[in-house]
């Protein structure tokens, strides 16, 4: 099992590109060692069981440095699932990681990544060896009036509709104008604005179109899916609770429920903190 | 916490939710007897192009829980850098619909979409969930 297939080393990550985004927005590139470090500080327990899983090779001896090779399976995610691009390799101080046995400090070759929206607006003065590789598209050509972008993609003015969020409905044949239309709450010209977008930039727009899907693909942690199956139980408890309580009230003719002019029964239902007492006093009940 | 509010970009998806999935599901009497609400935009007045940071910040200031669809790049103001840079535990968790396009068409992905939504506005309003930035439904 790589990187990419556990969501919570993916989401340790994401928080940790973020923050280096953040950090070093400045200068415009961040070294592996930045993440790493940075993982150290606020997501240990994640960084030790990446590296945990590198301890091995496959025939089962130690590795040589397993602290190594989860870097250089990071870079690999952040090249591969996170599309970081990557400017040039430098030499880098490693800083001591509370991992057991803990490694010395030491020099190491890791990968310099760059920052796009630094780079994107050519301040890259402060690269390793004045170096100003840039792999980004050509800046997207932006239909005039109809389409801005403030930081969340190109959009549709006026709105919080990007194209992203339109793409998947543009790329459906059973799709219709009228359809498009109706579900976003957008005229006929709006749609027509960012399919225009989309035609003019297809590959800037296909790029992040598939970030996106990957992003959505990780999904939630295994400790929120987990839960949710407490959740649930904890939910169709309280809703059969709540079911024959309602039948209760009803069988009783001296019980009324009081009625909005809406004909919603407001007072026929308990609290939760009603709900929750009477768990707790029929524990026999409880699985 | 006040109950839901519906982002524009998935207000049409909420409309049915609301009107037909959660009613023919049985879980709104669950809902209401917790007095949560659903509201729109439209209804807490709100502009229909508030950038990701302010509308996050509106929507845990008046006790909100988000339901959007994250699909934009993570610039300064998007939702999940704000989720990263605003975010402390207790805050209220964000919902995000993790595939619109199948919530269209596929009727039983439409109802556990319908079903984990009750489900988690049930638990976050005892308290639950307060540790999460964001929670894709449906949630596995």
């Amino acid at each position: 099992m790589g990187i990419a297939d556990n969501p919570s080393w993916v989401q340790a990550l994401d928080d940790g590109i973020a923050a280096m985004r953040q950090a070093h927005a400045d200068r415009g590139w961040y070294d592996s060692h930045d993440l790493i470090n940075w993982l150290n500080e606020h997501s240990n327990m994640v960084l030790n069981k990446i590296i945990d899983s590198y301890r091995f090779r496959r025939d089962g001896t130690p590795a040589h440095d397993p602290i190594l090779t989860a870097t250089r399976q990071i870079a690999k995610f952040l090249q591969h699932h996170r599309h970081q691009v990557q400017l040039r390799k430098h030499i880098s101080q490693r800083n001591a990681i509370q991992t057991v046995p803990p490694r010395a400090k030491g020099n190491a070759v890791v990968a310099v990544w760059q920052i796009s929206s630094v780079a994107a607006t050519g301040n890259v003065d402060g690269l390793p060896n004045g170096s100003s590789v840039s792999n980004e598209p050509d800046e997207p050509r932006m239909p005039a009036g109809m389409i801005h972008d403030r930081g969340r993609g190109p959009e549709i003015r006026g709105t919080r509709i990007t194209v992203y969020n339109l793409l998947p409905h543009l790329l459906d044949p059973t799709a219709t104008e009228d359809f498009i239309c109706q579900v976003n709450r957008l005229t006929p010209e709006q749609v027509a604005a960012a399919r225009a977008y989309i035609l003019n930039n297809p590959d800037t727009v296909l790029s992040q179109h598939l970030r996106i899907e990957e992003r959505m693909a990780a999904g939630n942690s295994p400790q929120v899916r987990e839960k949710a199956r407490e959740s649930r139980a904890t939910f169709l408890r309280f809703k059969e609770w709540l079911s024959n309580r309602d039948k209760e009230v009803h069988q009783t003719p001296q019980a009324t429920a009081i009625e909005d002019g809406g004909g919603n029964r407001s007072g026929s239902f308990p609290t939760f903190r009603e709900w929750l007492a009477e768990q707790k006093s029929r524990p026999e009940e409880r699985s | 916490m006040q109950g839901l509010l519906a982002d524009v970009n998935v207000q049409g998806h909420w409309l049915y939710l609301e009107e037909r999935l959660l009613p023919a599901l049985g879980v709104l009497p669950v809902l209401a007897a917790l007095g949560l609400r659903f509201v729109t935009f439209n209804d807490l007045g709100i502009p229909r192009d508030l950038n990701d940071r302010a509308l996050w910040t509106l929507s845990q200031a008046q006790g909100w829980v988000l339901f959007t669809e994250n699909r934009n790049k993570d610039g300064p103001d998007s939702l999940q850098q704000t989720l990263f840079d605003s975010w402390r535990e207790g805050h209220l968790p964000v919902l995000t619909l993790a595939n619109k396009a199948r919530f269209e068409y596929d009727r039983d992905y439409a109802a556990k979409v319908a079903n984990d939504v009750a489900t988690l506005l049930f638990d976050i309003a005892i308290g639950q969930y307060r540790d999460q930035r964001r929670i894709w439904v449906p949630m596995t």
